[in-house]
């Protein structure tokens, strides 16, 4: 009894699926059923459903401006917004003077993460929205700080470190980041349309293990005061729709303290110095469909040698909006050490997803083996001659109406060498693996 | 020799009939499906009216596609109605009438781009196309576009300085935009024309007389 109910089930099932199939199939070329369909769909908020029927319109050339507004709609309600934005974009091509179009267009660019694009959208048909959308021209647009706190627990520092005696250079140093403290502001200004300046600058203020054989002196102590000051500045244009070109460039002075090591007549004279470093880079991302994809050029001078970045980046939101993103970049640094040319490659894969209110979750893994490079779109640098191994970013991050807080824990694997001070270029010697916790929380202002 | 070239004329001659008696043949076909399409649509019957005329249907016939134009508009199938005048228009680029008949389907779904491409179309035909250009200015009244709007109505006001729809399009066109002066004197010259129009004494009440 029970197999034979079993059975009857299934063939209901079956012939329902194929009846409604084919009732569909037949129906599937009529502009005047799919249209009131669509329409009954619409007034009804059955967006699912709504979304289906129109692919079929779609797919048997039944398209025309209420259609698409009907699944753009239907998409914008389901908080898809980059689906929603291309159904509406294309509701526009068939109409370009409707008001109600237009502000969607506005609102799923905004609300899919595409402010710079949205505001551009905004300027180009500010005679349709200025009634409906409050935006004015902001001299300072956002400001953010963030503050860093970088750990590495060694407990023996020295006994790290290694003499060569003969087997290695005379004159050499290696250090040992034991922690820093980093502090950065950005502000980012709105010059035209589609034109922002984003600048900032930052403190850097590091300990670190030292130690040094230079003319048979042997230095093994921990030092204090090693300083960074660095100010960045870029523009960023929006030309077109859905791509942002970025040009930015960092001014970065070091300074290294004087120190004296032992005591007496016997102490050791290390003299401080300062220099500078730079970094210029341009890219270039465009919004296709799904994707976010692009790539940028750097080109820097960090720690006396010369650096070419390539770098790639492809970010998918499968969901058409910002609740759940992959991000994937690739990094190849070019590294110049007068004259000898080591090239280094890194990856990165993130993924980012809406927790609970408006509260988001990111992971993210970067191997390979990469140093001195620029990161953020050539908002940060990693100024420093530690590779670095493995990261494991996990951030939290909550968006507000005017104000954003992220909360980032990292932890770090990363080696260094020993420096032969006589040549000054970095060696194979005494290669100091390390693991390290960082800390990071940030604030930044929407106005 | 000669057997045989008489032969192939009169083999020509009988082909050359045949021919003609078959489009002799399907003009008649045509005229009763062109009539039954007429009878049909005028009880309303519209679906019937396209089976009619698709019994003779002719990709390259510009009448049929016209026909067919109409008809599927006036029955609702406007993405069909669109594709038929737009054989018509390609099969007589200078066809207003197919152009104004496409502008009415585009319409009913929205896609005014494309009609607006028809009007502009037909202004570059015919410049002076005072329906055109009433038609534009009301597709940007009814957008609030009023600076565009004006620029239309002004243009009818010129060909038909006396025309009453032109006047007060054009008279609340320029209330919109705050030229209250040229707009009161529109209205009066519209009331001139048609002495109890609704729309020309709101419009004048409007501004206080």
């Amino acid at each position: 009894m029970k197999l034979k109910l079993k059975y009857s089930k299934y063939w209901l099932t079956l012939f329902i699926l194929i009846w409604a199939q084919r009732s569909f199939a037949q129906k599937n070329v009529s502009f005047v059923y799919l249209d009131s369909l669509s329409y009954q769909q619409y007034l009804y908020e059955e967006w699912n459903g709504l979304i289906k029927s129109t692919r079929t319109a779609y797919k048997n050339d039944i398209d025309y401006y209420y259609l698409r507004m009907r699944t753009g709609i239907a998409y914008y309600e389901k908080h898809r917004f980059m689906l929603a934005e291309k159904h509406f974009k294309k509701a526009e091509k068939l109409n370009d003077i409707e008001k109600i179009n237009k502000e969607y267009i506005y609102y799923s660019k905004l609300f899919a993460g595409k402010q710079a694009d949205a505001y551009r959208y905004y300027y180009n048909n500010e005679y349709y929205l200025k009634k409906a959308v409050d935006l004015k021209k902001k001299d300072l647009s956002s400001f953010s700080i963030d503050a860093v706190y970088f750990y590495n627990p060694v407990k023996d520092p020295a006994s790290l470190f290694v003499e060569f005696n003969n087997s290695g250079p005379s004159n050499g140093e290696q250090l040992l980041t034991l922690n820093y403290r980093f502090v950065n502001f950005k502000l980012v200004h709105d010059i035209s349309d589609n034109l922002r300046l984003i600048h900032g600058g930052s403190f850097l203020n590091k300990n670190s293990y030292y130690y040094s054989l230079y003319d048979n002196n042997l230095i093994s102590s921990e030092i204090t005061g090693l300083n960074q000051i660095q100010y960045y500045g870029g523009l960023s244009l929006t030309p077109a729709d859905g791509l942002t070109v970025t040009a930015s460039s960092h001014f970065i002075r070091y300074s290294f303290p004087a120190n004296y090591f032992g005591r007496g007549a016997s102490a050791t004279y290390i003299p401080g110095f300062a220099g500078n470093f730079s970094s210029s880079r341009i890219s270039a991302y465009k919004y296709l469909g799904l994707f976010n994809l692009g790539g940028g050029l750097s080109y820097s001078s960090l720690n006396f040698k010369k650096q070419f970045q390539k770098d790639g980046r492809l970010v998918f939101y499968p969901l058409g909006n910002l609740n759940l993103y992959t991000v994937s970049s690739l990094l190849m640094v070019s590294e110049d050490d007068k004259g000898e040319v080591q090239n280094y490659t890194g990856f990165k894969q993130e993924l980012g997803f809406k927790t609970f209110g408006n509260v988001w979750f990111e992971a993210k893994y970067q191997g390979g083996e990469i140093k001195n490079f620029t990161d953020h779109d050539g908002f940060s640098i990693f100024n420093s001659n530690d590779t670095q191994t493995s990261r494991y970013d996990f951030s939290l991050i909550h968006a507000g109406q005017k104000t954003n807080i992220r909360l980032i824990a990292s932890y770090l694997e990363y080696y260094n060498n020993y420096f032969d001070l006589t040549e000054m270029r970095t060696t194979d010697l005494n290669k100091i693996e390390s693991k390290a916790l960082t800390i990071i929380a940030e604030i930044s202002w929407k106005f | 020799m000669e057997i045989l070239k008489a032969k192939k004329t009169l083999l020509i001659l009988a082909l050359a009939l045949v021919v003609s008696g078959l489009k002799a043949q399907t003009f008649t076909e045509q005229v009763k499906a062109f009539q039954q399409s007429y009878i049909l649509a005028a009880s309303g019957n519209y679906a019937e009216g396209i089976n009619s005329l698709k019994t003779v249907y002719m990709e390259n016939s510009y009448e049929i596609n016209l026909r067919l134009g109409y008809l599927s508009y006036m029955a609702g199938r406007f993405t069909e109605a669109i594709a038929y005048y737009s054989k018509a228009i390609d099969l007589m680029p200078y066809s207003i009438e197919a152009r104004l008949g496409y502008a009415y389907p585009a319409s009913a779904i929205g896609n005014y781009s494309k009609v607006l491409e028809q009007y502009e179309k037909i202004l570059e035909i015919s410049p002076n196309n005072s329906i055109v250009m009433h038609r534009i200015g009301l597709i940007y009244y009814g957008r609030e576009d009023y600076m565009k709007a004006e620029k239309y109505f002004e243009k009818v006001v010129n060909l038909y300085p006396f025309d009453y729809e032109g006047l007060t399009m054009l008279a609340w066109t320029k209330l919109k935009l705050n030229k209250t002066r040229e707009a009161k004197s529109l209205f009066q010259k519209a009331l001139l024309n048609t002495p109890s129009g609704s729309t020309a004494v709101e419009g004048l009440e409007l501004l206080g007389n």
